[in-house]
């Protein structure tokens, strides 16, 4: 007979902490809907998931880049610099999907920047991403000067408040495909693989013959590929436009990663637990929207939570290690 | 030297490691004013003893004697509080902390409120290294200082207990001519106040420049006491080796084939490589022996790619390399096992099947999508031929055994098909059984037509398995010898350089 500890050291361990994120998800959720009748409505779980959407696709490319060398701090203004050129090229009268490829060339670039100034430069990433957020904000403000562009086509705002089907709402569709494809390459592909190796090992990694460099550009530029993606859906939705659009979108991103389960300094993780990470944090908000909580208070909840959910990876995952290494 | 003062007395050391026995009942005398060299090969037992006395390690068994009287050295403070000084062969520096900072950070004087008191602290190791004869400015930052310099900071540290007892490990490894004169000079005037030395050195023809007597020691063993002025190099060489090689693995020698490796004139400044002329063919295990430090890892980090070269050539297969880097290196099917397999050879938080497959990922999955069944295959039979203790393969590779882990960084290796191998101490670190399965593994590659470039620092592992051995001493390579004119007398002649007494066969120089 096997017992629990054995069967848990043959298990991918990923896959065990995953469970238990899920699980834990599970938990609020029916707490929630015991407290509020209105929590388990069609309308509701619908309107949460397209809440998470934008954090969750921001965090699918933070998750790259926490796997491969550390985080990408530019997300928030790189969102916000491609969706300004979006919405100035629609409003300039260009077809929106020409307006959507610009906004993510101009997106991926700005990642691949940062990808050379880390590894051909050999800035520290938090120097490159942090310094290039500031720049790209001032950026967004001397185009904009304050003022607020607003209402789009139906054309261009399909992605942001469409209904695949008449049902799926798009930001879920998108967030969908996109963790999908995370997924896909870093389980399924060899490039994953160079993520994860870069960022257990970077020596081990580059004596292996892999090629670190090229690995950690990659990681930046998909970053800045899905920040530009999330600049659209995020102005498609709300129908506006302005210079501080995603000035504070960074640091709840960052911490679904966390939450999800992704190591700080690399190498292990995945984009699974980003997503719960982001429905977790969407839910407990949409909870106390639903009950009422005074407002001063929400920031304490959520910054008591993330803390939590850390602690609980943590404990986690010592058990696992404690398991395993009686083998 | 009747009637001297006999500073220290170590009777019958001995200190066990699992599965070694590192000393195994050592004499060393000490008197004052005299410079006691500990000579011996790498893994004799010299540091060990020199740790033992520093307080690093507490022994199993044996007394030691300071003047006279038995003591028991608690730890590194109490050793010092006896008035024992040690400068490791690695600085233990601050390198932007200023000279003064680094004489006192292990305890700073302190003012009356208990602030560091600045005043009082440059004056003190100012008058320590006035007192050396070196000045210098004590607000400098360490890194501005040169090599001969920082040692002497590393002195001053050492002595600031007055100390009586100073140990030097190796410390002419990294001077250049004239400072070692200065060390030299240092070294005299130290003795002339009193104080005993004991100088670990590998440079023989430095020892009768500066030292009084010899102590050997060979596999933690205590061979002898001479005085230098009445021994030899050759004598002094004999005891270091003095045993049968004994050896665990038997090779099976067969005619070489092609060249698949070629360097001709290579060097290199970033690792002070000089004009490096070698030659690997099919089928054989070329051996590069040396002392530690003398250039070995640093040559096969370069002829990987992962540090350019200056001068000279590098052909692999007969076609010449640019632009040499691992990924091509390792395409073209070279592949090399470092000496630190924990930081450069594994990811220890990934699994033992992405360690194994993770230097193949382009041969095995040329579409770039990862075949998850060929790939349990592959490590499966990776797994079995090397019988590598794990219980699956999604076990984290930090919770295996070193010789697991050594396996596992082979098996990484084998996956990538490689015909060219540089092992950088294979062995070293891992137990008698992994160690003799590593040899055959060795043996069985070549059988099939790889061609092996092993460093190691075990003689006897670099005599018996090798068909050819280049030495190297001071970043150059001194001497070629075929598997039949080397012995360990003559590589140790060419990696110490006490050639000079005693010309040899094999000379390339």
């Amino acid at each position: 007979m096997m017992n629990k500890k054995s069967m848990l050291s043959t298990m991918d361990p990923n896959t065990v902490s995953g469970v238990g994120r899920v699980f834990a998800l599970l938990l609020i959720c029916i707490a929630m809907g015991f407290v509020s009748p209105v929590f388990f409505t069609a309308r509701n779980i619908s309107l949460i998931i397209t809440n998470a959407s934008i954090m969750a696709i921001l965090g699918v490319g933070l998750t790259v880049t926490v796997i491969t060398c550390g985080p990408d701090l530019s997300v928030g203004s790189i969102l916000t610099i491609t969706a300004v050129v979006a919405v100035i090229m629609v409003k300039a009268n260009f077809h929106f999907l020409l307006s959507f490829a610009v906004a993510l060339i101009v997106g991926t670039s700005l990642g691949l920047l940062n990808g050379v100034l880390v590894t051909k430069i050999g800035l520290p990433s938090f120097i490159s991403t942090y310094g290039l957020q500031w720049a790209l904000f001032g950026f967004a403000y001397v185009i904009l000067k304050g003022y607020v562009i607003y209402n789009f086509d139906a054309d261009f705002r399909f992605i942001g408040n469409g209904y695949l089907f008449g049902h799926i709402s798009m930001p879920i569709v998108v967030m969908m495909v996109v963790v999908f494809l995370g997924w896909f390459i870093l389980r399924k592909t060899t490039i994953g693989r160079m993520f994860y190796a870069t960022g257990a090992n970077r020596d081990a990694a580059r004596m292996s013959g892999i090629d670190t460099g090229k690995a950690i550009l990659l990681a930046f530029g998909i970053s800045g590929f899905l920040s530009a993606l999330a600049g659209i859906v995020l102005v498609a939705r709300i129908n506006a436009c302005q210079a501080d659009i995603g000035k504070n979108i960074l640091l709840p991103s960052l911490a679904t990663v966390y939450m999800g389960g992704t190591r700080a300094t690399g190498g292990q993780g995945g984009v699974f637990g980003t997503l719960v990470g982001a429905v977790i944090m969407t839910v407990v908000e949409n909870g106390m929207n639903l009950l009422g909580v005074p407002s001063v208070w929400r920031n304490a909840i959520i910054g008591s939570l993330i803390i939590l959910t850390v602690l609980a990876n943590i404990a986690v995952s010592k058990q696992l290690e404690k398991a395993g290494s009686k083998v | 030297m009747e009637g001297v003062h006999t500073l220290l007395e170590m009777q019958g050391i001995t200190k066990v490691f699992p599965g070694v026995r590192a000393l195994d009942s050592v004499n060393f005398e000490l008197r004052a004013g005299e410079v006691h060299v500990l000579l011996g090969e790498n893994g004799a037992g010299k540091s060990t003893l020199m740790k033992v006395l520093a307080g690093a390690y507490e022994p199993e068994a044996g007394k030691i004697f300071i003047d006279g009287k038995e003591v028991k050295i608690q730890g590194p403070s109490h050793a010092q509080e006896l008035g024992i000084g040690i400068v490791y062969q690695e600085f233990n520096l601050v390198p932007y902390l200023s000279v003064a900072e680094n004489v006192f950070i292990e305890n700073f004087p302190r003012t009356r409120i208990g602030l560091i008191d600045h005043e009082q602290m440059h004056r003190a190791a100012n008058e320590l290294l006035c007192s050396l004869g070196m000045q210098v400015d004590t607000h400098a930052l360490i890194h501005q200082l040169s090599t001969a310099q920082q040692q002497m900071v590393e002195v001053a540290k050492a002595l600031k207990h007055k100390s009586r007892i100073l140990i030097l490990d190796e410390p002419t490894s990294s001077l250049t001519e004239r400072e070692i004169e200065q060390l030299f000079s240092t070294i005299r005037e130290l003795k002339r106040k009193g104080m005993g030395i004991i100088y670990i050195s590998h440079r023989m023809q430095e020892l009768w420049e500066v030292g009084d007597r010899v102590t050997v020691l060979r596999d933690g063993k205590y061979i002898g006491t001479r005085s230098l002025k009445e021994t030899t190099p050759d004598e002094l060489v004999t005891m270091m080796v003095g045993r049968e090689v004994s050896f665990l693995f038997k090779r099976d020698f067969q005619t070489p084939g092609e060249e698949v490796l070629r360097l001709e004139g290579v060097s290199s400044t970033v690792h002070r490589l000089q004009n490096i002329h070698l030659t690997l063919r099919k089928g054989e295990i070329v051996g590069l022996a040396g002392l530690v430090g003398s250039g070995r890892t640093e040559l096969a980090r370069t002829i990987f790619g992962l540090e350019p070269i200056s001068e000279g050539k590098i052909y692999l297969f007969g076609r010449e390399i640019h632009h040499s880097s691992p990924s091509l290196m390792v395409q073209r099917g070279v592949a090399l096992l470092p000496e630190d397999r924990k930081n450069q050879g594994l990811a220890l938080i990934l699994s033992v099947a992405e360690n194994i497959v993770m230097a193949s990922l382009e041969r095995l999955f040329p579409r770039k999508y990862i075949h998850k069944q060929k790939e349990k295959q592959i490590v499966a039979q990776y797994i079995k031929n090397l019988r590598i203790v794990t219980p699956n393969q999604n076990r984290q590779v930090q919770f295996l055994s070193g010789g697991n882990q050594q396996k596992v960084v082979l098996g990484k290796w084998l996956c990538t098909e490689a015909d060219i191998f540089i092992f950088d101490e294979p062995t070293r670190g891992i137990d008698v059984n992994a160690k003799a399965e590593i040899h055959e593994f060795m043996n069985e590659l070549v059988k099939k037509g790889a061609a092996i470039l092993m460093i190691s620092s075990e003689l006897p592992e670099v005599l018996g398995m090798s068909d050819r051995i280049y030495v190297m001493r001071e970043r150059k390579i001194v001497a070629e010898l075929s598997h039949e004119e080397a012995s360990q007398e003559v590589v140790i002649r060419y990696a110490t350089a006490a050639d000079y007494a005693s010309q040899t066969a094999g000379c390339v120089e």
